[in-house]
C-alpha cells in the first residue's frame, strides 16, 4: 500500500511533508485538503514554522499507536505514550507551549489540545496561590486592593 | 488569531526574554482560558477571578462544574452559587457537572436542584454525576433528564426519578450507574434500560425490594453490574431474580445475596468476564439446601447462560453453592474458562480439585482463603490430603497465585505441595507470604514439582 505524503507550509514559509495519516489527526486539514488542490501544498497561516514541527512531532508519536491493533500491549503502549507525552511537555518553554495551544485548536488535534490545556492547568495554576500564579504566569495585577478585595468577596467560599 | 508573537520577542536572546517575560495565558481568546479552567477543580477555577480584571469573570465561562456542598461555608453560600452558575443567561454550553448535594435538612422553594439540572440539560449536558448522602431525603430528578439528547454518562446516587407518561430518549447514553435510586414505580427502570440505544455500561444497586424481577433487556449493552443488598438482616423470604438479555453482554458482575434467581438469556452469549456473589436464595449453603429439586432448578437455569466465560471470579459462597450442586446434577463444564479467581473457606479447601475438574482448559488460578481465623491450628492440620488431579493440571495451568498470605500451617503446605507436584506444565506458583509466620522455606522449596519450568515466587 503507498503512502500518500501531504505537504504543509508554516506561515514563515518553512515546508514539511508529511504521511496523510499523521496530518489527518488535524480535522482542519481534511477541509482544507478538499477547499485547494489536493495535491498543492497547504498553507497555514496561523502556525511558525517551529511550533509546526512540535506539532508534527507530536502527531507522528500518536499515529504509530493508533495504527496498533488493540493487542495484549496495548496497556503498556498507552503508558509509554503518556510518559512521552509528558516529556514533550516538560521540554518546553510557556511561549511554545501558549503557541502550541493556539497551533493545536486552530489544526482541532482535540488530544494534543486537552494536553496541553491539562498540563497548563497541573503546572501554572492548580494547588497555588494567586500570587504564586501571577508571578508563573507573569499576570499583572490591575485591580486596586479594594477592587480586589470585592472580588475576593465575592466568592468568598473559595479562597477557605 | 495568533496572538502577539512580535519580531522583537523572537530575535531576543533567551536571558532577556526570561528577564521581561510577557502574559501570553491573558491574550488567550475567553474559549481557551476557559477550557484550560476546566481542567482545574471548580473552586480553585473560581479563585482565578481575582488575578487580574481580565480574568474577573472567565472562570463563569468554564463548561464544567464541580459543586461539593460540604465545600462552602452555609447552606445560603451553596444555593447562591449554584443559581449564578446554573444562571440561564451565563452560559450556551455546559458539558460536565458534578454535584454533590446536602443531606436535605435544608431543602425547600429557594433551593432547586431540578432547576439547576434542568439548566444544564438545556445546555447540552453531557455527564451528569448527582451525588447525595444517604440519608431518608430523596431529591427528586427533573423530567427532562429521560429526553436529554446530549447526555453520555449519567451517575445518580440517592436521588428519586419523576414519575412520567412522556417518551424516553437518551438517545447518547452510553454509561450509567443508577445507585440506590428511588423510582417511580416497578416499571421505570426496565423503561429506562431499554430506552437506551446505545447504553454500554450499566450499574445497578438496588436496596432490597426495590423491584421484584427486574429484566434488563439491551441490544447494546457490554458490561452489566447488578448490585442488590438488604437493609435489613435475617430476612427470611427471597426476593425474585434478575433476567438478562442482552447478546452484546462482554462483562458481567452480580452481587446479590437476596435474590434467589438469575437467567443470563441469549445462551449464545460471549461473556467473557463474570464476577458473581450470589447464593440463588439457599442459606445455609449445605447439601440439605441445595438438594431440595426446586432450588436446583434455579443453579441449572442460570449455568447455561455463562458456560462459555473466559475470565470468573467468585466468592466463599458461591463457590459452595456450585460445588453441592454439582454432588447431585451433571458437572458444568467451563471450557473456555482461562483464569479463575476464587476465595474459598478453609473448610472447603479439600472441594478445590473436584470443582477444578469443570475448568479443563483453565491457565491462571488465583485463589484466596476466607476465615483462617476462625479455625485452630490443629483443625488446620486434620485437613485431609488431596487425592484426584484435575485435567487442567496436565494440560494448561501455567500461573497459580495465592493472595492471601500464608503462614506456613500443615494445612498450606499440603496445598502449595498439591500444586507443585502434580502440575505438569505450571510456570510460576506465586505465594504471598505472611512474615511472622513459620513457614519452612528450605522445606518449601525441596518439595519436588511436576513441572520442570515452574518457579516459586514469594512476596
Amino acid at each position: 500500500m503507498s503512502k500518500k505524503n501531504i505537504v504543509l507550509k508554516s506561515s514563515n514559509g518553512i515546508i514539511f511533508e508529511v504521511e496523510e495519516a499523521v496530518a489527518l489527526q488535524s480535522e482542519t486539514i481534511p477541509y482544507m485538503i478538499e477547499d485547494d488542490c489536493a495535491n498543492d501544498t497547504i498553507p497555514l497561516a496561523n502556525v511558525t514554522g517551529d511550533i509546526l514541527a512540535l506539532v508534527i512531532e507530536y502527531c507522528k508519536k500518536h499515529v504509530v499507536v493508533a495504527d496498533g491493533d488493540g493487542g495484549g500491549s496495548s496497556s503498556s503502549s498507552q503508558e509509554d505514550l503518556k510518559n512521552w507525552d509528558a516529556q514533550f511537555m516538560n521540554d518546553l518553554d510557556q511561549s511554545k507551549i501558549f503557541n502550541l495551544l493556539l497551533a493545536a485548536d486552530f489544526l482541532n488535534i482535540k488530544t494534543l489540545f486537552d494536553l496541553t490545556c491539562q498540563f497548563v492547568a497541573d503546572t501554572m495554576i492548580k494547588g497555588k496561590s494567586v500570587e504564586e500564579v501571577r508571578r508563573t504566569l507573569n499576570i499583572e495585577k490591575d485591580y486596586t486592593s479594594e477592587e480586589e478585595a470585592k472580588a475576593r468577596q465575592e466568592n468568598e467560599w473559595a479562597f477557605k | 488569531m495568533m496572538f502577539g508573537r512580535g519580531e522583537s520577542k523572537q530575535s531576543c536572546s533567551r536571558g532577556l526574554s526570561q528577564r521581561l517575560k510577557e502574559d501570553m495565558i491573558s491574550s488567550l481568546p475567553d474559549p481557551l482560558i476557559s477550557q484550560i479552567l476546566s481542567h482545574l477543580p471548580t473552586k480553585e477555577a473560581v479563585c482565578t477571578s481575582v488575578l487580574s480584571t481580565r480574568w474577573k469573570s472567565l472562570w463563569l465561562w468554564v463548561p464544567e462544574l464541580d459543586l461539593d456542598f460540604y465545600q462552602f461555608p452555609d447552606f445560603n453560600a451553596f444555593v447562591s452559587f449554584g443559581h449564578r452558575v446554573f444562571d440561564s443567561n451565563r452560559v450556551s454550553f455546559i458539558r460536565k457537572v458534578k454535584l454533590d448535594v446536602e443531606d436535605g435538612v435544608n431543602a425547600d422553594e429557594s433551593y432547586n436542584l431540578k432547576s439547576w439540572i434542568d439548566s444544564a440539560v438545556n445546555r447540552k449536558i453531557q455527564h451528569l454525576d448527582v451525588r447525595s448522602p444517604e440519608v431518608d431525603y430523596f431529591y427528586q430528578m427533573p423530567i427532562s433528564l429521560y429526553i436529554c439528547e446530549t447526555l453520555v454518562f449519567l451517575k445518580i446516587q440517592w436521588v428519586s426519578l419523576p414519575d412520567a407518561e412522556l417518551f424516553f430518549s437518551l438517545p447518547c447514553l452510553k454509561t450509567m450507574h443508577l445507585i440506590k435510586v428511588q423510582y417511580p414505580n416497578e416499571a421505570a427502570l426496565e423503561t429506562l434500560v431499554s430506552s437506551c440505544p446505545v447504553l454500554e455500561e450499566l450499574e445497578i444497586s438496588l436496596a432490597r425490594n426495590d423491584a421484584e424481577l427486574l429484566r434488563v433487556q439491551s441490544r447494546s449493552l457490554k458490561s452489566l453490574t447488578f448490585i442488590r443488598v438488604s437493609p435489613f438482616q435475617f430476612q427470611s423470604d427471597s426476593v425474585s431474580g434478575v433476567v438478562v438479555d442482552a447478546p452484546l453482554l462482554r462483562f458481567l458482575s452480580i452481587y446479590d445475596y437476596e435474590s434467589d434467581s438469575f437467567h443470563v438469556n441469549n445462551l449464545e452469549s460471549n461473556i467473557a468476564k463474570l464476577e458473581i456473589v450470589v447464593n440463588f436464595g439457599l442459606e445455609p449453603f449445605d447439601e440439605a439446601s441445595v438438594s431440595a429439586r426446586r432450588r436446583r432448578c434455579r443453579i441449572r437455569s442460570f449455568l447455561p447462560g455463562i458456560l462459555r466465560v473466559r475470565d470468573m471470579k467468585i466468592d466463599a459462597g458461591t463457590f459452595k453453592v456450585i460445588h453441592e450442586y454439582t454432588k447431585l446434577e451433571p458437572r458444568p463444564q467451563f471450557r473456555c474458562m482461562s483464569r479463575l479467581f476464587v476465595t474459598i473457606c478453609v473448610s472447603d479447601l479439600k472441594c478445590l480439585p473436584t470443582f477444578l475438574e469443570s475448568c479443563p482448559n483453565l491457565k491462571s488460578l488465583v485463589l484466596a482463603i476466607d476465615d483462617y481465623g476462625e479455625m485452630s491450628c490443629e483443625e488446620m492440620d486434620q485437613i485431609s490430603g488431596y487425592s484426584s488431579v484435575p485435567e487442567c493440571f496436565l494440560q494448561s495451568l501455567e500461573f497459580v497465585d495465592f493472595v492471601t498470605p500464608i503462614s506456613g500451617y500443615a494445612a498450606e503446605m499440603k496445598l502449595v505441595k498439591y500444586f507443585l507436584e502434580n502440575s505438569a506444565v505450571l510456570k510460576t506458583l506465586t505465594l504471598h507470604v505472611n512474615h511472622d509466620g513459620s513457614i519452612d522455606y528450605e522445606k518449601l522449596l525441596k518439595i519436588p514439582r511436576g513441572s520442570s519450568t515452574c518457579q516459586v515466587v514469594l512476596i
